[in-house]
């Protein structure tokens, strides 16, 4: 009777240690929440102080030519060149996609030639909803380095708009 | 009765927990990883700053051994039949093929890390050779890093992310470096950029950076064709030392610097200063790292000719 009792306690410590092990690497899912696209006509506006070139330093995993100026939304790429831009030409992005209600941010990339490694670049964006400019930020990049910064603007369902620096 | 019953449960749990405890001492943790299997240090360097510490790496050649001369070990083929990658720097810089025949021999995948890369090609004597050398700018070493971190990411594709992320912070520390390594070098008139080394591996740097560049020794210490020293080569180099008013010439960490304290002598110069050639310095040295070898190669050259 007692060896029996035994053999019943080891099974049921084996089965909750095994159902231990499994719950704990069952990855704990977090409340979801949907994210409400933002209301309004918005046109992002990009514009740089130096020609932008291919960088030559870029990781590159897959077969894609590596990108001279990136720009990104929410960690959604929205804006990727791998040709050369010249320096002052505007490069406008009309409609902006990936923007939701509350806060949002850009991250730019672009890199500056290598030649001029004593250089420092700057960088300039703007955000326009509706027509009116509701963000204007600019960045500027260590001697020799590429610029790689973001910013945080967040949009009331309204089109009332707050803007906030997060270089 | 109680005893038994106890002594039981006691044998009961032990021979339950026996198996969680053999699997966690039989894990030991550098045993269990991805090895990969370098040829040279600059190769090892370059993995480890993608994998860190979720892979093995291990570099065939030690600090300041040369690799167009080196011998397998039966060591080496023990490590090549162990390693679930190998990396070589190809453009036979391995002299006779020694990193492809270990593991071709081990039956193991192997990778060129100057895949894709443009080399320079050097008229040695009417012969056509490609330069292997080509780890000394670190716009060509962004190649070798980019083609490590899709061969480990392959081998590993669990963690192919994470090397992702490694890999762009690395390649970004290799663009500030290109960029500190011209700033640094504006500081030497273009005439008096003048590089004279003990053999012919500095043509990539002497291009990216606007020197002229002038070795005794062929592009390979070895005994390949277009490689080694000739009378002739010496002789131009010293003409070349005396023309062109050169004030240093410098020897290298891997090869021995006879050659070069003669020449120097015969040409009435002083040594520059000892540089980092074809493997890096050894652990703890200034050297260590591929970032480290490039830095204090460029203030020994900035130190012996301005």
């Amino acid at each position: 009777m007692r060896p029996a009792f035994v053999v019943v306690i080891w099974i049921a410590l084996m089965g909750g240690l095994t159902l231990y092990m499994q719950s704990r690497e069952t990855a704990v899912v977090g409340e979801s929440y949907e994210l409400h696209a933002a209301e309004g006509a918005f046109a992002l506006r990009i514009t740089t102080t130096f020609p932008v070139e291919p960088d030559p330093f870029a990781l590159r995993t897959d077969d894609r030519e590596a990108s001279a100026l990136l720009v990104k939304v929410n960690g959604k790429e929205i804006l990727r060149r791998t040709d050369r831009v010249r320096p002052g030409e505007p490069i406008q992005l009309e409609p902006v996609p990936g923007l939701t209600d509350g806060r949002n941010e850009f991250y730019l990339e672009a890199n500056p030639p290598l030649d001029d490694a004593n250089l420092s670049y700057a960088i300039r964006a703007q955000l326009f909803r509706d027509g009116k400019l509701i963000a204007d930020r600019s960045f500027w990049s260590e001697p020799g380095s590429r610029i790689a910064s973001s910013f945080e603007v967040s949009l009331a369902k309204e089109p009332a708009v707050k803007d906030h620096d997060n270089e | 009765m109680s005893r038994q019953f106890l002594a039981m449960l006691v044998i009961g749990l032990i021979s339950a927990a026996s198996p969680l405890l053999t699997a966690s001492a039989s894990q030991d943790p550098s045993r269990n990883k991805p090895f990969i299997l370098c040829s040279t240090t600059q190769l090892a360097d370059f993995t480890r700053q993608i994998v860190g510490d979720r892979c093995r790496v291990v570099s065939l050649l030690g600090a300041g051994a040369d690799p167009h001369t080196y011998m397998p070990t039966p060591n080496d083929a023990r490590l090549a039949l162990e390693a679930d990658l190998c990396i070589q720097n190809g453009l036979n810089l391995e002299g006779k093929n020694w990193m492809g025949t270990l593991a071709k021999d081990a039956g193991k995948p192997v990778v060129t890390a100057t895949d894709g890369l443009e080399p320079l090609v050097l008229d040695e004597g009417g012969m056509k050779v490609r330069d292997p050398h080509a780890w000394f700018t670190p716009r060509n070493a962004a190649i070798y890093v980019n083609n490590i971190v899709r061969a480990v990411s392959q081998l590993d594709p669990e963690e192919k992310s994470e090397y992702e992320a490694r890999a762009q912070l690395y390649l970004q520390q290799l663009r500030v470096l290109d960029a500190w390594i011209r700033a640094q070098f504006n500081a030497i008139p273009p005439d008096r950029r003048i590089l004279v080394t003990s053999h012919d591996a500095f043509n990539y740097f002497a291009n990216e950076y606007g020197f002229k560049n002038h070795a005794p020794v062929g592009w390979s210490t070895g005994s390949e064709l277009g490689a080694g020293m000739t009378p002739e080569r010496r002789k131009m180099v010293i003409d070349s030392i005396r023309n062109l008013n050169v004030k240093a010439v410098f020897v290298e960490t891997s090869v021995n610097p006879k050659l070069v304290r003669e020449i120097a002598r015969e040409a009435g110069v002083k040594i520059g200063g000892r540089l980092y050639s074809d493997s890096m310095g050894p652990e703890g040295s200034a050297g260590e790292t591929y970032i480290g070898m490039m830095r204090e190669n460029v203030l020994t050259i900035l130190h012996g000719l301005k």
